[in-house]
């Protein structure tokens, strides 16, 4: 895990802070270490992931909160299967 | 390198607005995030991305049109790639916290037969039920029947039809459908139930309506009429003064068990002949000189 700082997130999303800030506040991301704004790889993907859906895909903030809920309801989904695979391999 | 144009689909006279429109449709249909897991898709999203980046903007087109493309396709910083899905197979810090407030964790525990709940494994799955249809006589569905019926299988089911049942209704059988996998429940048979007609009967909820005709002698005098019903003809009095609609009911003649029995409902007809006796006719001759009367006026 690589710990990146609120600027240089900012720098490699493409956004200024307020951006950031209004994702958190939204809690559509909830960075790592909320109290220091420090974000890592995951709060990056998904900062990406938001901008896709609004800028590209005009994606509202209500419709917004429900994609990304269930997306993480789809990814946990995801990821107790193969680590259910796993274990039936073992 | 592969064509930009083509891999979005449009021409190379297409406006700037039409290039957008298409790649933005590629890119929903492919985004690594709604296609979880799919390479194939994250592939075709990627090369819409690339193609995009290419003549997405006038500038980038122009460029490109003009042959100084970019050739760093899939050379960039593998971070910058990784998608969310992607990042959540190597973390799962989001896909982990969901439903943590609501009590979600649960369903995810029985999805996969996890947290310590072993025993059933995923390839337990119960049987899907299965549906048969079962003609049944008039008489048996408002009455109540048993009926044997012999089902794909070649088992023979007992099926107890109850009294008073109406088409459409499913009765079911615990257990006789398709078999579950591995350690799982099968699933249940179910029968439909179709109540085939019987000419001069009509079941409306639990009662029995049957047309009775009546002659017009019938119908101003009253009097004693046999009136058919499931369990053979009973004697109805027929009141004076009735007309073709007027409706009389036989008690306890309609369907259901016979705790809670509907009622035959007989609706008379007054039927004029056709040829009618010469003598009747003209003592009715003789009857409208003395005693007309108009029921068009109140």
């Amino acid at each position: 895990m690589t710990i990146i700082h609120l600027d240089e997130a900012c720098d490699l999303c493409g956004v200024n802070k307020e951006v950031i800030i209004h994702f958190v506040e939204e809690e559509w991301v909830r960075p790592i270490n909320q109290e220091a704004w420090e974000l890592d790889e995951e709060d990056i993907a998904r900062i990406r992931l938001i901008r896709e859906l609004t800028e590209e895909f005009g994606v509202n903030d209500e419709g917004l909160s429900i994609i990304l809920q269930l997306l993480d309801q789809l990814n946990r989904i995801h990821l107790e299967a193969m680590k259910h695979e796993q274990q039936d391999d073992q | 390198m592969a064509d930009p144009y083509e891999i979005l689909g449009v021409s190379k006279s297409a406006s700037q607005e039409e290039i957008k429109k298409s790649y933005r449709k590629l890119a929903k249909k492919y985004h690594p995030d709604l296609n979880p897991g799919n390479k194939e898709a994250e592939k075709k999203f990627k090369a819409a991305s690339h193609a995009f980046d290419q003549i997405g903007t006038k500038e980038a087109r122009a460029k490109f049109d003009r042959g100084e493309a970019e050739l760093n396709f899939g050379g960039s910083d593998q971070n910058a790639d990784e998608s969310f899905y992607q990042s959540q197979r190597n973390g799962g810090r989001y896909a982990y916290s969901y439903g943590e407030d609501i009590g979600g964790s649960d369903f995810f525990e029985n999805l996969f037969g996890m947290g310590g709940k072993r025993g059933k494994s995923r390839t337990d799955y119960p049987g899907e039920d299965i549906t048969y249809k079962m003609e049944v006589e008039f008489r048996e569905a408002a009455l109540g029947a048993e009926k044997h019926i012999t089902l794909p299988n070649g088992k023979t089911l007992q099926v107890k039809i109850p009294a008073g049942i109406e088409t459409g209704k499913k009765l079911r059988f615990k257990g006789l459908g398709s078999p579950g996998t591995g350690s799982a429940a099968p699933g249940n048979a179910l029968i439909e139930i179709e109540v085939k007609p019987l000419a001069g009967f009509k079941r409306v909820g639990k009662d029995i309506e049957v047309e009775v005709p009546i002659s017009f002698i019938e119908a101003i005098t009253g009097g004693d009429i046999k009136v058919p019903t499931l369990e053979g003809e009973v004697l109805l009095t027929v009141p004076e003064g009735v007309s073709t609609g007027s409706k009389l009911r036989v008690k306890g003649k309609g369907a259901g068990p016979s705790h809670d029995r509907g009622n035959e409902i007989v609706i008379l007809k007054v039927v004029i002949p056709k040829n009618l006796d010469p003598g009747l006719k003209s003592a009715i001759e003789n009857l409208k000189a003395q005693h007309n009367y108009n029921p068009r006026m109140q």
